[in-house]
């Protein structure tokens, strides 16, 4: 049970407003009832992680071994952020159902990228 | 060290499974018998609250509904009134005024509560407790061989076996390059 994920843009650094293009393909043992691609920030640290997702593209009526593209668009904020107490993360994220259970989801994929006006993460300079 | 590099970042930490005398499955099969009623003891940073979000799955695996509610969530606490079906899971319940932790565990049909001490209202599920074996077990998990065991072990006895505060405190120390601060105390 495997899924994958490529963007157009292979080094996922990416600036605000940009769009996030790429495709999603899975081999599932049983064809799933919906997968969808997310778009996300969230949090890591000392607080309780939060979880933001800003974009999301539901797929229904796909094989167990299936392609889909994808296009989702970044908002203005937040950027990629490494601090001491908190980091914000974006990804892009492919979920399923879980097992039987259709209303439950499973992460099945999940790719990392970069959003900053520089492409670069925003933080303090490692000493 | 980043925030997302940090290994007691509070995803880790929660993501570390309960440790405790029984295993899950036991008690989830002690929640069942006693008709989903329960109440678990234990003094702060004891694990009550992992142990609950785990009992969560396993109840809800039986095909019930299973609410998490923090003590602070009126609304949800409110609903746990009328809504009879549901397993109601109240974490940090021994926030909640006496007088109202009493009502609920009576009129809740279906209810378990964390609690510093043991309810006449309430089936007792479990005593959770911290020793310095389950620190070293779970530093090891979260920090491998390098974990500062020392300081930790020195914070531990400071907190009072309070396993949360220990993390903050690693966290701190981490994300601040402390540890030797530590050390030196």
């Amino acid at each position: 049970m495997t899924a994958t994920i490529v963007l157009r843009k292979p080094d996922g650094r990416f600036a605000p407003r940009e769009r996030v293009d790429g495709s999603a393909s899975w081999s599932l043992e049983h064809a799933p009832a919906w997968l969808e691609v997310r778009l996300a920030w969230h949090t890591e640290g000392k607080g309780t992680k939060e979880v933001v997702v800003i974009g999301l593209e539901r797929v229904r009526g796909v094989s167990a071994q299936d392609q889909r593209t994808f296009g989702l668009t970044l908002p203005e904020m937040p950027y990629t952020y490494h601090g001491r107490i908190v980091s914000i993360l974006w990804s892009v994220a492919v979920f399923g159902p879980s097992g039987r259970f259709w209303h439950r989801e499973q992460l099945l994929a999940t790719l990392p990228i970069v959003v900053s006006p520089t492409r670069e993460p925003i933080g303090e300079r490692r000493t | 060290m980043r925030a997302h590099e940090n290994p007691y970042r509070v995803s880790r930490v929660e993501a570390l499974g309960f440790r405790g005398s029984e295993p899950v499955a036991h008690l989830a099969a002690a929640v069942r018998s006693h008709e989903y009623r329960g109440v678990i003891v234990g003094p702060e940073g004891s694990g009550k609250s992992t142990l609950l979000r785990e009992l969560a799955g396993s109840i809800a695996a039986d095909g019930v509904r299973v609410r998490i509610a923090r003590f602070d969530d009126v609304a949800a606490l409110a609903s746990a009134l009328v809504e009879r079906d549901t397993v109601w899971l109240v974490d940090g319940a021994e926030r909640i005024p006496a007088p109202i932790r009493s009502m609920l565990a009576t009129l809740v049909r279906r209810i378990v509560m964390t609690s510093h001490e043991e309810t006449s209202t309430l089936p007792l599920l479990v005593h959770c407790e911290t020793d310095l074996a389950l620190l070293d077990d779970l530093l090891a998990e979260l920090a491998g061989p390098t974990a500062a065991s020392e300081v930790a072990e020195a914070l531990f006895r400071e907190s009072g076996g309070n396993l949360r505060l220990v993390f903050q405190a690693l966290y701190d120390a981490a994300a601040q390059d402390f540890a030797g601060a530590f050390l030196a105390r």
